[in-house]
């Protein structure tokens, strides 16, 4: 492939650009998407703790039976449980210890108290059992009971933690998660095991929402690319278009530029949703929404040699994609086969999408294994997992760039493929040309090259 | 300076689309390139301009590989395309800008063009006032046919082009705009450009043309001047009118009717001596004569004959 192929292409993309951004569907979008993001998070924020500063509860009264005597022999008021503790909204609400029976309690709340619980401790099929009891008439919804039960099972933990006799410290092991690790030992009685390849929640949280960015972005770019190059055709501006600029120039120019919109659409979002973030805890006195959703940790293992490979890989992952668009493009000939010309591009996003969803959660499960590395390594789902993988570092090096080598392989051959029979796509004017029709163009078009007019 | 093509031969798989063209400009002038539909003129225009790729064969200009991305090249295609959507001024000043005609220049000529088109309204339309009904406008998709094809001419003529192409240039064109993309054309020929025209419209290409090949499936079934080419067949097409029928007059001279129209004849003679002798009787037997021309064929004559004369014409492509 010569340079003069390429000849022209930064006119191309800056016009491209400038018009993509002047349309009026793109402004529409931007602006769209741009909203939803400033108010995703007070919404979310609204939804999360109601809107108030501080949680509120429609009851009044809490009557507290404590049945857990059959169960232990000595029941947990016996052994001082009194909801000290308790947090806000409840702390302030009156707690009263009763030893009325079921049927009586139910009486008084569903006639006299409409705004009072009962909370009554006993030994259900599954143990321990915590129920709430309310008027159905009353205005304490199930939500609000929900909300009180798991407030006083919190201090029953805790409770029973003190009570054990366990420091501060001892409370966290106890509270950490169990995990899972098998060992294996051979004749020799050497301990053989392999490295613990498997995420955290947090790990798993990132390169989800990493392939989500990507995969939207990437379908965002590969429309617009093919778009404009339907319409390029359909209006028969491409004739004109190829009397100055080669058809290399051309969809070097119009991927680029369909990109940069594509990404500036992108990082507007998630600029704007970073800012909604910020302004929202800063607005409800409160931890921002992302920090309250976000596990824990989510950047520890980030750093900038991270950041670089994996923009890189994104990057070298639009272009597989925008380039496979541009192909696709040029296949047809009427704006309203376009999205027959895309079923490849969808079909093969998904396809990646999936493939890369199912590889994080074995990540989580399982760790590295061989499908994880056959997703890490095939080029349809690589762009979207391996960005997240390489960022958190859940690979090895040699696996990760491996992977990068072989998608930049691929991207080549992909862009040689398409530029040996793009000059007869885009000169084409009829109906949609099939894939399997490519390779027959492409092997016929390498075995009689023909000449060019000089360049 | 010239331009030369030689023995340019393109193919799509198994078919010949262009077979050994070959034909010269020597000095500026315009060069006709006449076929039926799917005769090869618009795939060798596409392949002089370095669109698409060729077989076999040499594009010269001044001797030498012509390389159309160096050459100031004009273009309008049979074909026509405009962005429908987008500002007529920002796609003139982009087909601009591919041509590597400065901003401030590609203005300058959009004014210019646009005055002389009578287009300025549209490039150029007047802001829309408070209050008062829509303006034109600017876009390509609320022109009427022929002003699209004044921009594409426009984009054609945008770089002062050395090599003009033009690619049935009037096809669909009323009246009055097909005199104004002539009086253009004229003007472009006295700048000394080198314009090669593809036309349907023989009268257009006699109008302008001087040299010409005609192609037949990819074939070159005639090429040659113009004049000299008629000049070969002589004057043999003899058009008489009179006052009353001269049917019996025609048969006594033996002369063949190739046409009879409503109250005139078309025939067919040997030279001008056998005309001369028809029209002597004629005014012997004291015939009132309205017309009588003795001519060349015209180019569609020669065109039909050529044509049927190769086997006909292929409208595939």
């Amino acid at each position: 492939m010569k340079k003069s192929e390429f000849r022209g292409w930064t006119k191309v993309f800056s016009f491209t650009l400038v018009q993509t951004i002047k349309n009026r569907a793109y402004i529409i979008f931007t602006v769209l998407i741009a909203a939803l993001s400033l108010f995703a998070m007070p919404i979310l924020q609204l939804i999360l703790n109601g809107g108030d500063d501080e949680a509120t509860t429609e009851i009044k009264k809490i009557y507290w039976y404590d049945d857990s005597k059959a169960l232990l022999g000595e029941s947990f008021s016996d052994m001082g449980l009194s909801f000290s503790g308790l947090k806000e909204p409840y702390a302030s609400i009156p707690l009263e210890k009763t030893d009325k029976s079921h049927e009586e309690m139910q009486d008084i709340i569903e006639k006299d108290e409409k705004d009072a619980v009962l909370a009554r401790l006993y030994m259900g099929e599954m143990g321990l059992t915590m129920e709430i009891m309310r008027s159905s008439e009353g205005s304490i919804t199930e939500g609000d009971g929900s909300d009180l039960a798991a407030a006083m099972i919190d201090c029953i933990m805790e409770f029973k933690e003190t009570t054990a006799g366990l420091t501060e410290d001892q409370k966290k092991i106890v509270d950490s998660e169990l995990e899972l690790w098998m060992e294996e030992v051979d004749e020799e009685n050497h301990i053989v095991s392999e490295e613990d390849t498997r995420i955290s929640e947090a790990q798993y949280w990132i390169i989800y929402i990493l392939l989500f960015v990507v995969m939207m972005i990437s379908i965002l770019a590969s429309t617009q690319v093919a778009s404009s190059i339907v319409m390029d055709k359909a209006t028969r501006v491409v004739e004109y278009l190829l009397t100055s600029v080669r058809p290399m120039a051309l969809v070097t120019g119009k991927v680029l530029a369909s990109l940069l919109a594509s990404i500036g659409q992108g990082f507007a979002m998630f600029g704007l949703m970073l800012l909604s973030n910020k302004v929202s805890g800063m607005l409800f006195h409160t931890t921002s929404p992302l920090e309250s959703l976000l596990p824990e940790g989510i950047w520890s293992n980030i750093n900038p040699l991270n950041l670089l490979v994996s923009a890189i890989v994104i990057t070298l992952g639009f272009l597989f994609y925008a380039t496979l668009a541009a192909m696709c493009g040029a296949t047809v000939s009427k704006m309203e086969d376009t999205q027959e010309g895309m079923t490849l591009i969808t079909v093969s996003t998904m396809i990646g999408a999936y493939l890369g969803v199912i590889a994080a959660m074995l990540l989580q499960s399982t760790g590295v294994n061989a499908y994880v590395i056959f997703v890490v390594l095939f080029p349809l789902s690589a762009p979207f997992l391996l960005p997240g993988v390489l960022l958190i570092g859940s690979i090895s090096w040699p696996l990760g760039f491996g992977a990068i080598a072989l998608l930049l392989l691929v991207d080549l051959l992909l862009f040689y493929f398409v530029a040996t029979i793009y000059e007869l796509l885009i000169t084409h004017n009829g109906n949609k040309i099939k894939i399997k029709e490519l390779f027959g163009i492409y092997k016929s078009l390498r075995k009689n090259p023909g000449k060019e007019a000089a360049r | 300076m010239s331009f030369e093509v030689k023995n340019l031969t393109k193919s799509y798989g198994e078919k010949v689309v262009v077979d050994h063209l070959s034909f010269s400009m020597d000095k500026p002038g315009v060069y006709a390139l006449l076929g039926t539909n799917g005769a090869g003129k618009t795939t060798s225009i596409r392949v002089m301009l370095g669109m698409l790729q060729y077989d076999e064969g040499e594009i010269l200009w001044d001797g030498k590989p012509m390389v159309p991305a160096e050459r100031n090249i004009g273009y309008l295609a049979e074909e026509r395309g405009l962005y429908p959507k987008y500002s007529l001024l920002d796609q003139l000043l982009y087909f601009a800008g591919l041509k590597n005609v400065p901003k401030a220049k590609a203005m300058e000529r959009i004014h210019y063009w646009s005055e002389r088109l009578k287009l300025d309204e549209y490039i150029f339309p007047p802001k829309r006032v408070k209050g008062q009904k829509k303006t034109k406008s600017n876009r390509a998709d609320q022109l009427s046919k022929g002003n699209q094809q004044k921009i594409q001419l426009m984009a054609a003529l945008i770089s002062d082009p050395e090599i003009l192409v033009l690619d049935e240039p009037l096809s669909g064109l009323d009246p009055v705009n097909a005199d104004l993309f002539k009086t253009v054309i004229r003007e472009e020929m006295q700048k000394d450009k080198y314009i090669i025209m593809s036309s349907h419209q023989m009268h257009t290409i006699e109008e302008f043309c001087t040299d010409l090949t005609i192609l037949n499936r990819g074939k070159v079934v005639l090429q040659g001047n113009l004049d000299e080419i008629k000049k070969g067949y002589g004057r043999v097409n003899l058009f008489v009118k009179c006052d009353e029928d001269i049917a019996s007059y025609i048969e006594k001279a033996g002369l063949t009717i190739a046409e009879k129209l409503p109250s005139e004849y078309h025939l067919k003679v040997s030279g001008e001596e056998q005309a001369m002798e028809f029209l002597q009787m004629l005014m012997q037997e004291k015939v009132t004569i309205v017309r009588f021309e003795l001519r060349e064929p015209s180019l569609h004559e020669i065109f039909v004959e050529k044509v049927e004369n190769a086997g006909g014409s292929d409208e595939e492509e």
